[in-house]
């Protein structure tokens, strides 16, 4: 359709078309080559054996430890939770600060903000000890609350301002349509914001999906194990003898869901950013 | 990556004093030597270790479980971050009942009390003695022993002797002293076509210790004193033996990557095949015949003759908080036992524990085998408190001292400004 309509235009128009689509390709191709090549170089590698291609190391990384699929659960339970936990929280704390006045808004709303004030892997242990009173070391329950307590100050912080950029008149014609506060929120309001949802939920699926260190604390033994604690130990032997091929079939294996989701979330995703940040 | 390890130095430091607030009153607990608690029969006994050594732990657990009614269960933590999960399990009084360590942090271990002392029933084992001293020593405090030699490794030299041959050498005749090792490795830099003489970790301290501190032990002299407070890196000895290295590097017979191995890519400059002869753990004895390639075992020497070896590896403890301690011990004593020592260890080509059976019948198959069993009776553990931030850390001392040796305009300037650095930092606790 375009292309005919260019033809009518001016040469020189089009030949400075031509060379910016050009330009934009050739940049675009670059910066892909550039994010992409250390995925695509795992990929490359967990397919070569000593003996040319195949999937040995797939094999390996299948029967690691208590098996994949174990690892793969508790992946799932985590993530799971975690999303769910982090929805839940930030929504409702979300429409909390930006459509209520309640006395200590502000300082509430700073409170939620002073987990980012320090550096998360500090108050991993007295965590651990706390999780130790509530019964919940080595629970993966226990780690998803940690990882929903991470997520909620740029979930809430996000939630925020997604409720307040929403008309003022949604919510009086809500009123008149006889909708209480909640009804409010989960007829009306919750699919205003929805591309801000889809953010929220993405960052806390990739930040479970992908968390280490939390997990390395909080869990101790290795039927509960997720993903990212097997797949690094997976590299592990003595001095040097690095068992990469195996470690690079476990980082596919991981970043396989991450990518499919994000494919199919990709528009919410990049909306859900700009929500907020342009108001009338 | 240069985030993540600041971020983890970081969270190491925070978690050492957090561990060394928490643990205070746990500490001394275990170390009475009250009587074994608990069953020792159908016992469900938990275990901690490091991938590193998963290998041959999960080899010694799956024997012991088809022969026993107790039951082994085995925990891997990722190598790196081990240290981190063993201060903040420690920290909460979540420990299982054995957990394993690289024998450099056992005596920090065994400080901070992780470990319940074990002492009566090590000494009621009738091969105690047999039992390589160093690592004894390095799980002991005040006479006490709390921790136990479970995977060992030991430095070696490997020359490959099809380029032996090709360099008209000898491929029955490894070195016997530090020069023979320089012109061997000379000769077959000689061949070219990106064959190289040698190889080491030039960014490795942990790498260079383990095996270039052996030849100064050939040599009679000593990196240490013996309480780990005082380095003596500037002696004659410790010069003579970098000076040897120093001018390898210089001359091109070390390979180029050499200069920048940070122990990574160890292994595979190795396994390429392209090195005449040069230095590494035993332990990858088994994956370098795995490749293929013929490689030939010798010890290390000093610059005059002799031989010596690092002694590395992981022990094994009873945590103080263990409730399981009678049936852990039965576990513990049996992965030291002949059947355990020779079927398991010895049969996998992996180092065993006990300098009594260095003549087992895996090692009269493979006289390569043999020669490293024999040379553990003559290695050395290093012992310091402050060993890992002293030597083994990127930013330590002593991979300062050693670039400097190897690399800088002067070698006795580097050791001898490296002695005091190390010095200081021995003696920070």
């Amino acid at each position: 359709m375009s292309t005919r309509r260019t033809d009518r235009r001016p040469r020189t128009y089009r030949s400075r078309r031509a060379a910016g689509k050009l330009g934009y390709y050739t940049t675009a191709t670059a910066l892909a080559i550039l994010f992409l090549f250390p995925l695509l170089w795992s990929g490359w590698a967990s397919v070569r054996t000593s003996n040319g291609f195949g999937l040995a190391n797939y094999r390996n990384m299948v029967h690691y430890g208590d098996g994949i699929g174990t690892y793969l659960m508790n992946s799932v339970e985590v993530t799971a939770l975690t999303v769910a936990g982090t929805l839940t929280v930030s929504l409702l704390g979300g429409y909390a600060f930006g459509r209520f006045r309640f006395p200590g808004k502000n300082a509430l709303f700073l409170a939620t903000l002073a987990i980012l004030m320090v550096p998360y892997p500090t108050i991993l242990i007295p965590l651990y000890v706390l999780l130790g009173w509530l019964g919940l070391q080595n629970s993966l329950l226990g780690l998803a609350a940690v990882l929903v307590m991470f997520q909620l100050p740029f979930a809430t912080f996000l939630m925020r301002n997604a409720f307040e950029a929403v008309p003022q008149e949604f919510e009086d014609s809500a009123a008149v349509d006889g909708c209480g506060t909640f009804a409010t929120l989960s007829r009306v309001m919750i699919h205003a914001v929805r591309p801000a949802v889809v953010t929220v939920g993405l960052f806390a699926f990739l930040a479970a999906w992908n968390e280490f260190f939390a997990a390395l604390i909080l869990l101790n033994s290795s039927d509960k194990f997720t993903l990212p604690l097997a797949v690094v130990a997976m590299e592990g032997r003595t001095f040097g003898s690095i068992d990469y091929p195996t470690l690079q079939a476990g980082v596919v294996f991981m970043a396989i869901p991450c990518l499919m989701l994000f494919l199919v979330l990709q528009r919410s995703y990049v909306r859900g950013f700009m929500a907020g940040a342009l108001r009338s | 990556m240069f985030r993540t390890r600041h971020l983890r130095r970081a969270v190491s430091a925070a978690m050492a004093a957090l561990v060394l607030a928490v643990t205070g009153s746990a500490c001394s607990s275990g170390g009475s030597g009250q009587p074994a608690a608990g069953a020792t029969t159908g016992v469900t006994i938990t275990m901690w270790t490091r991938a590193g050594t998963q290998s041959q732990t999960q080899a010694l657990i799956d024997a012991y479980n088809a022969s026993h009614k107790n039951h082994v269960v085995l925990t891997v933590y990722p190598n790196e971050q081990y240290p981190a999960k063993i201060a903040s399990a420690a920290g909460a009084h979540a420990l299982p009942d054995i957990f394993t360590s690289d024998v450099v942090f056992a005596p920090n271990y065994v400080s901070q009390g992780l470990w319940a002392d074990v002492t009566s029933q090590f000494n009621a084992l009738s091969f105690k003695s047999d039992v390589v001293p160093s690592f004894i020593r390095a799980g002991s405090a005040n006479g006490k022993v709390y921790a136990i030699p479970h995977a060992l490794d030991l430095s070696v030299m490997y020359y490959n002797k099809t380029l032996y041959k090709k360099a008209g050498l000898d491929p029955d005749k490894p070195p016997t002293t530090l020069a023979e090792y320089a012109t061997q490795a000379r000769a077959i830099a000689k061949l070219g076509g990106g064959v190289y003489g040698t190889y080491e970790g030039g960014n490795c301290g942990g790498c260079v210790e383990f095996t270039v501190w052996p030849s100064i032990w050939a040599d009679g002299g000593q990196v240490m004193n013996a309480a780990g407070t005082q380095s003596t890196i500037d002696s004659p000895q410790a010069q003579a033996v970098l000076q040897v290295y120093r001018g390898l590097f210089a001359d091109g017979t070390m390979a180029p990557a050499a200069k920048q191995e940070d122990g990574t890519t160890w292994l595979g400059a190795l396994e390429n095949g392209n090195i005449g002869i040069a230095p590494g753990p035993f332990s990858w004895y088994s994956l370098l015949k795995q490749k293929g390639l013929d490689m030939g075992v010798a010890p290390i020497p000093g610059v005059n003759g002799g031989q010596s070896t690092f002694i590395g590896g992981d022990v094994a403890g009873i945590s103080a908080t263990s409730s399981h301690e009678a049936a852990a011990w039965d576990f513990l004593s049996w992965t030291l036992g002949q059947q355990a020592q020779v079927d398991v260890i010895a049969k996998a080509s992996e180092m065993i524990a006990r300098t009594d059976l260095a003549d087992n019948q895996y090692a009269e198959a493979d006289p390569n085998v043999l020669v490293g069993n024999q040379v553990l009776a003559k290695g050395q553990t290093p012992y310091a408190l402050n060993f890992n931030a002293s030597y083994n850390d990127p930013q330590s001392p002593w991979t300062t001292t050693l670039r400097g040796a190897f690399f800088g305009p002067s070698l006795t300037q580097a050791l001898a400004t490296g002695q005091s650095a190390i010095t200081s930092s021995l003696q920070q606790q």
